[in-house]
């Protein structure tokens, strides 16, 4: 695989917390690769590591081919990054904001930047501290869309913005993923935000990497499962751990099997429970795949 | 190095357009305080002072110092090299760039109009008593340097004016405390004389604190350690007490 990004055993502590463990992942140039967990699990800690903006603990990773503690101006021209906690100077107004960032990028695209101005409805004459916390997100999306980076890094970007504007900046995205060879990196907490998006998924919990595949991949993996036990018998305690959230509703057993092939699963429910009614199978959709890894990591901890 | 120079000066435009208010403020201050100061010196004569002018230029000073707490506080921190979250630090933008742009700045808007004063108020003076170093360069080079580098490496270490204006008192009292205390050490002791003190208050002290300032500004802004920083900047503290006493103990040695 080409990684446009990797890290190895990246690690960064504050204080006692240790706040990413040992992270090794790659992500896949041209792909949307989402990282996912929940609040804390690490995904701005990695990000802020990822664009040198803070330094590891431990462990290494490259952006675009180059330590990230080393990242650079000539790195950062080709990488856009948008995160909800980023400081815009708020004194000046959209249109100072532009013609500032406009000169630091050789690839500023002028047309582009018009289109995205046309599409994000941004108030030129006003200033960026009067703005709502929507707007400035679009504002800072602007900047780091328009010289048409090789790298969008987007963390958290779509705090404050409203459904219809958040439904409207994904399909902006998505268009623009047509017609523009780029990788996106987006870490969010919900995953019903990129769902439509990615086409690769990160998922962190309490700073460890638990997944890093493709949604393809993913999608073939997981399965909702279903069967009723005969009278009498009860779900052993011993179960694979493939099943993910096994839980029993009076005879009623359902779980979620994280290792699915269409050719096995039946034998192998059999061998645990060899007395059961036809087994359901149905198929996941990311989000219920994404909850189902959730709770279950919830439940390891 | 044509590209460093524009980025730098890209900088600096951003920064004179922001801070244009507080700039002319502090220029209209300084014109004012010379001007005024050497009007009403010249038309007083030798060896009078009047009680009440002192206090009001003591006030017009330290109005101005308070706008040039101001000025570098927004100039810093507004890039913040401190906080994670700064805007500059996802741009294409240079530690070096941003560093020489912030003391371009300070150079132009600050430290230049103060020299110009001072070289104004040498040539308008005529009043003995209260005349300034006159043309001495060496003079004329620190005059306020010092000052503002001071400013800028408390804006440095902290992330907003509150902090650094508490960081700034904490390092003047302990450099404050230190001397007294090793002025106190070497009265106590008998080794203080007139001809050592004279040594001690050399022009080099207020060459070091420039030089001092500038290097934990610099480590401060290439590597974005702050912690180290203000390690650094104590222990810095710590060599110019032991510098400024130095000549005592070695005199009385």
């Amino acid at each position: 695989m080409n990684a446009i990004i990797e890290t190895r055993e990246l690690s960064r502590r504050f204080g006692k917390h240790l706040a990413v463990k040992n992270l090794s992942m790659e992500v896949p140039t041209g792909s949307i690769c989402a990282l996912l967990g929940p609040n804390g699990a690490g995904k701005t800690t990695t990000i802020k590591m990822l664009m040198n903006m803070i330094r590891p603990s431990g462990g290494r990773s490259t952006v675009l081919g180059t330590d990230s503690t080393r990242l650079g101006p000539k790195e950062f021209a080709r990488i856009g990054y948008v995160s909800e906690n980023q400081e815009l100077p708020g004194w000046m107004r959209v249109q100072d904001l532009i013609d500032y960032c406009q000169p630091m990028y050789p690839s500023w695209d002028k047309d582009f930047c018009r289109q995205l101005i046309h599409q994000f409805d941004l108030p030129l004459d006003q200033k960026i501290k009067s703005l709502s916390r929507g707007i400035r997100t679009k504002v800072s999306l602007l900047v780091s869309l328009a010289f048409r980076p090789e790298l969008v890094v987007l963390d958290e970007p779509f705090g404050g913005l409203d459904a219809l504007v958040r439904d409207e900046f994904i399909r902006g995205l998505l268009e623009l993923s047509d017609s523009t060879e780029w990788t996106v990196f987006v870490a969010s907490h919900d995953i019903d935000e990129v769902e439509r998006l990615v086409d690769w998924i990160c998922v962190l919990d309490h700073g460890e990497l638990r997944v890093s595949e493709s949604t393809a991949s993913l999608e073939d993996r997981f399965r909702q499962c279903e069967f009723t036990l005969e009278r009498g018998q009860r779900l052993p305690e011993a179960l694979p751990d493939s099943w993910l959230q096994p839980e029993a509703d009076g005879q009623r057993v359902r779980f979620v099997e994280s290792d699915y092939q269409a050719d096995t699963v039946a034998e192998r429910v059999r061998s645990v429970i060899p007395k059961r009614s036809e087994l359901t199978v149905n198929r996941m959709s990311l989000k219920a795949t994404f909850m189902a890894l959730a709770r279950s990591y919830r439940t390891q901890s | 190095m044509r590209e460093t120079i524009t980025s730098v000066l890209h900088i600096l435009r951003k920064d004179f357009r922001h801070l244009r208010l507080l700039v002319g403020v502090w220029f209209l201050l300084t014109v004012l305080v010379t001007v005024v100061a050497v009007q009403f010196l010249n038309s007083l004569g030798p060896g009078r002072i009047d009680g009440q002018f002192a206090l009001a230029l003591f006030v017009v000073a330290a109005a101005e110092t308070m706008v040039l707490a101001v000025i570098v506080s927004k100039l810093v921190h507004d890039d913040s090299v401190v906080r994670s979250t700064a805007f500059w630090l996802s741009r294409p933008i240079s530690k070096g760039v941003l560093l020489a742009s912030k003391i371009l700045f300070l150079g132009i808007a600050i430290v230049l109009p103060q020299k110009l004063a001072l070289l104004y108020a040498a040539s308008h003076l005529t009043a003995g008593d209260y005349l300034p170093p006159g043309y001495d360069w060496d003079q004329i080079f620190l005059f306020y340097t010092p000052a503002a580098a001071y400013l800028f490496l408390t804006a440095a270490l902290t992330s907003s004016l509150p902090r650094m204006l508490l960081l700034g008192g904490i390092m003047a009292s302990v450099t404050a405390g230190g001397l007294i205390g090793t002025t106190w050490l070497a009265l106590h002791l008998d080794i203080l004389t007139r001809q050592a003190l004279e040594v001690t208050l050399m022009r080099n002290t207020e060459l070091f604190a420039l030089a001092g300032c500038l290097a934990v500004i610099c480590h401060q802004y290439l590597t974005r350690r702050t912690t180290r920083s203000t390690i650094l900047a104590f222990s810095g503290i710590l060599v110019y007490i032991l510098l400024f006493s130095g000549p005592w103990f070695l005199s009385a040695s």
